[in-house]
């Protein structure tokens, strides 16, 4: 987009600010998030990935309300519509959660309660914020369920959870989470669970909705797969911290940051099938160990000295200017030549 | 979120310490434990030291009826079974506590026997049952479940519907159509031949009737682990199957059974005093703690000693016992659900 | 569904059966031990004995025995004891149901209310003194014979404390419910010492499984629904939550019918089916045992049966299984 940052972000259905999320531990505190600052304009599909702990997700429950924990303290500032979500009370916060912010989740086996059927708990939804009659409520449920493509809604609807299998199960959660047309919907590893062809109607499944229904999409997860298949724009996390963001296209064709490299390339790919699968060698830092520099600097094939003492700032350093990374490498071709090395 | 990170560090875990090891090291550093140790420890030397207490320092037989003995309270001889005062002057009232170890510290029961010394060694009957009880359980229900889960098939229908039908029978509905039986008789079986009073027969049928609350969890427990990975390997390994029950499932169910020993332990201890109490438990002359209650039941009102102490004592040990086995629950096997404990 | 209730009953009546067999066997079947002489009692005459032989006929073969016993206990009704002779044992049995029952549900009422109450009390506060009181309250109840806290109770009711506080507790016994102020107050300490002790384990048990339902994810997406806590807490969590405290509740009150239930009778003088073991107990009267034990039993397995079904309802996994 040509027009300056400034008047994108006020544009913003969420804005987030230096958020920070530390669990208090037995060895002190522990930063989940580190300063984590992104923006998601209306109608847009943001992509979240990282390895698991890299604290995508812990980033989304903090500002959800949903660490009810008294370990876990959360700084920063998070704001939908402009109103600010980081300490609002809960009242106030249920008002919003469901109804103009709704999620899904990992694990659909789990998340569904059990012992009420599908159709009571997406009328629960409805009913908890809207003045919908029982009746009506019932059928609006139906109807989800059928948007969603369960077939024979009318009967499945009085189902319990435990009778759908993981897939129609994800897309039950995700009739429930679209029941009051939310503005912003959080899938949190939505087809993780899922097999492979299953992955793939969900990914679909939640894109012809989104356009359907105008919603912004944020989407975790820790494939860059389903990143490069549906998203708008790509932020990459790591230890807490978003080390790469652009578009999807500029992230997934000319990434500029070594831990973006080492995921693309775990990605296997017909034509380079020949080769061994990349993998990035070692493990992501501990939480408990406080780094000082570059958190990726130990596993990174193109450390230098300064990256162990310089936290690299999140910018641009090629010709995009909307596409930022935070390394200390040289920038612009010099980088792209790096790259064509490895990937 | 940190699991992924911590689990797999790819230094080498500085100092390994085995399970056991570990397990042993959180319940000596948990107060809850280590107390209940000591009181338990406690309880066992006193009532062990039962004899000596009857014989050198109370000079009194706690088994022998004794309706004309005397104690020395303030230096005068007092008969323990007195004329009683009140209402109507009818029958004797045994003397209530003297406070003093030297005879009759709680007082006498009916027959003019010496409480605290019947109840110490009411306390050896009450601890030994329990816990020799609890003890066969353990094997006979490890043994159980092990073959029941690991070989499967007929074995398994068999032994799980035997207990299932001890499970479905109430508890003491049980006990009482084996002890009413046993009791009176004995049980003789060809070259077996078990007196009435034997107190292997309370520890046998209460053996019997709670080998479904350890076998039946631990059949669980063995179906599991046949289903996982490193079970299946050593099979595929060939390993024998003996070897397998051996070094594999018994090696991991043993925390298991380490746990309901304890537990088991108080379980037992309230059961046979509670089958004592009804007099289908341990039978005279021998005491326990619930015998004592019976026998404190007449005189509830006028000496409530002689049913409190056992009672309290009961309530002691057994609260000792449970605190302990939920701490090494915690210790060893945090995930077992236990019915008794909970 | 239908298929699930055919199905629990149909194993509840194959139990009752072999519970019956296995009774049978105990009594009749015992080596060492002559059973006709034990159900005549204590210096029958020959005559008594040779009647005893006939009825129970001992002259047959087991499985024939075992029709007879049956026939008199729940066909002819027509058992009778022989200690106190030409006594009837079945009317004698259905004299005393009523008693027990009002001592076991009464006290069931009382530990579900304290139980259910505890459990979300300490879930609500958790981390306040309220959960480790519970805890405590929970293993002293596993802790304590029954019998004893009967009679420390009538220590104090009856004797210590009955000229002032208690002076409204009646002596020990029972009376019909034809008068509820004086059935309730003859029960009242009977219910509070079995309810009292129940209540703490199933308090502990229910705090346990809603603070593990607390951090399921469905408690998340709760949450994530805008759903308050308190129609989290009560809508999902606890209902999921009940499944495991009824099935407990289905294995103690069958404990209680057959064993805690018969001690707190005797301790408080109330004339059901445990006082009437008990007595029979007292004089070795073999068929009042054995009727008492077999109806117990049998009423015992079908209010389990009962619990599953009500299980089923509660949890709908239950019933594909």
């Amino acid at each position: 987009m040509p027009e300056p940052q400034i008047e994108e972000t006020s544009a913003a259905l969420l804005e987030v600010d230096d958020l920070r999320v530390s669990f208090r531990t037995r060895q002190g505190a522990v930063g989940a998030v580190n300063g984590l600052s992104f923006s998601v304009g209306k109608g847009e599909v943001l992509g979240v990935v990282g390895e698991s702990g890299s604290g995508k997700s812990m980033a989304m429950y903090s500002m959800m309300g949903l660490l009810a924990d008294p370990n876990v303290t959360v700084t920063g500032s998070a704001r939908f519509r402009g109103q600010e979500l980081i300490g609002m009370p809960p009242k106030r916060l249920n008002r919003l959660r469901g109804n103009d912010i709704a999620m899904i989740f990992q694990d659909p086996m789990t998340a569904l309660t059990p012992v009420y059927t599908v159709g009571w708990q997406i009328v629960e939804q409805i009913r908890t914020h809207t003045d919908l009659s029982r009746e009506d409520a019932w059928a609006r449920a139906v109807e989800l369920l059928d948007e969603v493509g369960i077939p024979d809604p009318q009967r499945r609807a009085r189902s319990y959870p435990h009778e759908f299998s993981g897939g129609m199960r994800q897309r039950v959660m995700i009739a429930m989470s679209l029941a009051c047309n939310p503005a912003l919907l959080i899938a949190d590893e939505p087809t993780t669970a899922l097999d492979v062809t299953t992955q793939r109607q969900i990914l679909e499944l939640i894109r012809k909705l989104q356009a359907r229904y105008g919603s912004s999409v944020i989407l975790i997860t820790h494939d860059m797969g389903v990143i490069s298949e549906i998203a708008d724009r790509v932020i990459v996390m790591y230890a807490g911290r978003a080390i790469e963001e652009g578009d999807r296209s500029e992230v997934v064709r000319r990434p500029r940051h070594p831990y973006t490299w080492g995921l693309l390339g775990a990605i296997p790919r017909p034509e380079r099938r020949k080769l061994p699968l990349a993998t990035i060698p070692g493990l992501p830092p501990k939480p408990t160990v406080t780094t000082v520099g570059c958190a990726f600097a130990p596993r990174c094939p193109f450390v230098m000295d300064k990256c162990r003492t310089i936290l690299p700032p999140l910018e641009a350093s090629g010709a995009d200017i909307d596409h930022l990374d935070a390394c200390l490498l040289p920038g612009g071709a010099e980088r792209e030549a790096i790259r064509k090395e490895v990937l | 979120m940190s699991q992924a990170v911590s689990e797999d560090s790819p230094a080498p875990a500085p100092r390994s310490i085995g399970p056991w090891r570990a397990g042993l090291g959180q319940l000596l550093r948990n107060p809850v434990a280590v107390t209940s140790f000591v009181v338990l420890l406690l309880i066992v030397v006193v009532c062990l030291a039962a004899p000596i207490y009857a014989g050198d320092i109370a000079h009194t037989n706690a088994f022998q009826s004794s309706v004309t003995a005397t104690t020395l309270i303030d230096g005068h001889r007092i008969a323990v079974l007195q004329q009683n005062k009140s209402g109507l002057g009818l029958g004797v009232v045994p003397i209530g506590p003297t406070w003093n170890f030297g005879g009759y510290f709680l007082g006498a029961d009916s027959q003019g026997r010496d409480v605290f010394a019947r109840l110490l060694y009411g306390g050896r009957t009450t601890l030994l049952i329990g816990f020799v009880s609890a003890v066969a359980c353990c094997v006979l229900g490890a043994i159980v479940g092990l073959i029941a889960g690991y070989f499967g098939g007929v074995v398994d229908w068999i032994l799980s519907r035997l207990l299932d039908l001890i499970w479905a029978f109430p508890v003491y509905l049980l006990a009482i159509s084996l002890s009413v039986v046993l009791l009176t008789n004995g049980l003789r079986i060809g070259p077996i031949d078990i007196e009435p009073d034997n107190l292997l027969l309370p520890i046998m049928i209460i053996t019997l009737i709670y080998v479904p609350y350890v076998a039946r969890p631990l059949r669980g427990q063995v179906l599991s682990l046949k289903g996982r990975e490193f079970i299946k390997a050593s099979i595929g390994l060939g390993a024998g199957d003996w070897r397998i029950l051996r070094r594999e499932v018994l090696r991991n169910i043993l925390p298991t059974v380490i746990v309901f020993i304890p537990l088991m332990t108080a379980l037992n201890m309230l059961t046979e005093s509670a089958l004592s109490f009804l007099s289908i438990g341990v039978q005279p002359p021998n005491a326990s703690w619930g015998t004592i209650i019976n026998d404190g039941l007449d005189l509830l009102y006028t000496r409530p000693a002689v049913a409190l102490a056992p009672g309290i004592m009961l309530v002691i040990t057994a609260v000792a016992f449970n605190l302990l086995g939920d701490s090494v629950r915690d210790a060893l096997d945090p995930k077992a659900k236990l019915r008794g404990s909970i | 569904m239908i298929l699930f209730i055919g199905k629990r009953l149909g194993s509840a009546i194959l139990v009752m059966f072999a519970i019956s067999v296995m009774v049978f066997l105990i009594f009749f079947a015992t080596p060492g031990v002559d059973p006709a002489a034990r159900i005549a009692g204590r210096g029958a005459s020959p005559e008594v004995l040779a009647q005893v032989q006939k009825t129970f006929g001992f002259d047959q073969p087991l499985p024939v025995r075992y029709g007879l016993m049956m026939d008199h206990l729940f066909i002819k009704q027509d058992l009778t004891s022989y200690v106190n002779v030409g006594e009837k044992v079945v009317p004698q049995i259905v004299q005393a149901t009523p008693v027990t029952l009002s001592l076991v549900l009464g006290a069931a009422v009382i530990w579900i209310v304290l139980g259910l109450g505890g459990g979300l009390l300490a879930t609500r506060f958790r981390g306040t003194f309220v959960d480790p009181l519970i805890m405590i309250v929970g293993i002293a109840a596993v802790s304590m014979p029954a019998y004893w806290v009967g009679e420390v109770v009538n220590l104090i009711t009856q004797d210590k404390l009955h000229s002032t506080v208690f002076s409204w507790v009646p002596s020990l016994g029972y009376a019909p419910i034809s008068d509820p102020v004086q059935w309730a107050a003859h029960l009242v300490f009977p219910w509070l010492t079995l309810a009292l002790l129940y209540g703490g384990i199933y308090a502990r048990v229910l705090r346990a499984e809603l603070v593990t339902a607390m951090s399921e994810d469905y408690v998340r997406t709760g949450r994530a629904k805008g759903l308050s806590e308190r129609r989290i807490l009560w809508r999902h969590a606890l209902r999921g939550s009940l499944s495991p405290v009824v099935s407990l509740f289905g294995l103690d009150f069958g404990s209680l019918v057959g064993g805690s239930a018969l001690l707190t009778e005797v301790v408080f003088g109330l004339p059901g089916i445990g006082k009437l073991t008990w007595d029979s107990l007292q004089n070795l009267d073999l068929p009042v045992i054995m009727a008492c034990v077999l109806y117990s039993a049998f009423f015992v397995v079908a209010a389990n049966a009962v619990v599953d079904l009500l299980y089923a309802v509660i949890d709908p996994r239950v019933r594909h299984a």
